[in-house]
């Protein structure tokens, strides 16, 4: 890649900031050269995000019918799987998938969901009412 | 020990912050040299290990491991302390900046304030350096970033006491001592021979050239995955591996190509050069694949042959730039 060839896609996601790859200069020697991002890369990572988004409202929209737990709409909005969750909080991933049932979430002890919260960074006020996803 | 720290930009957090600590104490390193030396340079495909349900594809070599193999190259005394607690941490960090110490970090990026938040997700070896404080929060160096930032103290022990894999565990280091003499000549060959027999002669099929071939009939099988959805989120997974995460660009190689440019006049040997301009065109190839890729997860229509295809190229170009690099018996 040549220093002219690095991507300029000004890319939203970096917010005005700029990224440093290797691209060949003027004398064939490789150097830093800034770029303003690339459009493959933004694509790569709005898909991830928005992966997470959408889980994130089903996981609302399942809460709002009392069918599941509200600590699946925070998994997914601190975009964790249950795999991360479960590496956070040191459950196993069975015992979460449990969790994220609205009638055994009822009956966690304290120190389960202070546990919870710790690792979502929220207060247990907030665990138990999500607001709305945007 | 009053030396202002200067911010260097650099293409990945590892290896700029162990040329940022290493130009800081007293020994100029360029980050692509710290890269080199350090052996970071590879490719592994491991569909055992799982992120968000995706294996995991790396260009480069485990966390620390670069800091950890550049100290041994270069005979420093890197000191790495954990901790088990976020005051005590605080607190030491706080004693080693007042005094006048360049300090090293393992953090999340997720809790980090100053990410962009699309860009924040789950991992836990990002490095960044640490170079003073104020009333609020600690001034830092990350290496990625085009210029230094402030951190509260609150939002950088939490950063610094993530859990999960590779939990940093407020992991901290600093080169304690740097010895007279350094004979970077046997450094960068030892190095340069290392990458090419790990990429080349691995016994495991998921690290190098065997990993890339992994990968490809990995892909090859996508269309037969049940959930539609599985084969777009896959490559896209595979782009943001290479070019987001840990950055890079090119899976790497283009920094690698600048470590060979750089040996070249090291070790007095043009060929290297050569080398260097071949590691490359492996890098350019690397973003093709990477281009391809996000077609397929754009449009409908794609074929995985095709993909399949440009990763084939990718492995082949790999390999005589490594087998170019054996013929010279460095």
């Amino acid at each position: 890649m040549k220093r002219d060839e690095a991507p300029q896609d000004n890319i939203a996601m970096y917010h005005g900031g700029r990224k440093a790859l290797y691209a060949v200069a003027d004398e064939g020697k490789f150097e830093i050269t800034q770029s303003s991002g690339w459009s493959v890369e933004e694509m790569a990572t709005l898909q991830a995000v928005d992966e997470f988004e959408r889980l994130e409202r089903e996981a609302y929209q399942e809460w709002c019918e009392g069918k599941s737990s509200p600590l699946g709409v925070w998994m997914y909005r601190r975009r964790m799987s249950i795999a991360t969750l479960s590496q956070c909080t040191g459950f196993w991933q069975w015992s979460i998938k449990r969790h994220l049932k609205s009638d055994v979430f009822k009956t966690l002890s304290p120190q389960k969901i202070a546990l919870y919260c710790d690792i979502l960074d929220i207060t247990a006020e907030e665990l138990f009412n999500p607001k709305e996803p945007k | 020990m009053s030396k202002p720290f200067v911010h260097s930009h650099a293409a990945h957090c590892e290896s700029g912050v162990v040329s940022s600590l290493l130009t800081h104490a007293g020994y100029p390193i360029s980050e692509a040299m710290a890269f080199g030396i350090g052996n970071g340079l590879t490719f592994a495909y491991l569909p055992i290990v799982k992120i968000d349900g995706m294996p995991l594809v790396a260009y480069r070599m485990p966390p620390k491991s670069i800091l950890k193999t550049v100290e041994k190259r270069l005979g420093l005394d890197v000191k790495i302390k954990k901790y088990s607690n976020s005051q005590s941490a605080r607190e030491d960090l706080i004693k080693m900046v007042d005094e006048g110490k360049l300090v090293g970090l393992q953090t999340s990026v997720y809790w980090l304030p100053y990410f962009p938040p699309e860009m924040r997700f789950h991992f836990n070896a990002h490095n960044l350096v640490v170079y003073g404080k104020n009333d609020t929060g600690f001034l830092i160096s990350d290496p990625v970033f085009e210029h230094p930032v402030e951190v509260e103290y609150h939002a950088l022990d939490k950063a610094r006491f993530a859990r999960g894999v590779f939990a940093p565990k407020g992991a901290c280091y600093t080169i304690e001592k740097i010895p007279e003499k350094i004979d970077l000549v046997k450094a960068v060959k030892k190095a340069i021979n290392r990458t090419c027999n790990m990429m080349l002669y691995t016994p495991f099929p998921w690290v190098g050239l065997r990993g890339i071939g992994m990968m490809k009939r990995a892909i090859l099988k996508l269309p037969n995955h049940p959930h539609k959805r599985y084969a777009s989120l896959y490559l896209g997974h595979i782009i943001r591996m290479q070019e987001e995460i840990g950055t890079g660009g090119g899976g790497f190689r283009l920094m690698y190509a600048a470590f060979l440019s750089e040996c070249a006049e090291v070790l007095g040997r043009d060929e290297l050069k050569t080398a260097s301009s071949m590691m490359g065109e492996v890098g350019d190839k690397w973003r093709v694949f990477a281009l391809s890729c996000s077609k397929a997860c754009k449009g409908n229509t794609y074929s995985v042959e095709e993909i399949a295809q440009k990763l084939q190229e990718c492995r082949d170009s790999e390999e005589r730039v490594y087998r170019f690099l054996k013929g010279l018996k460095l």
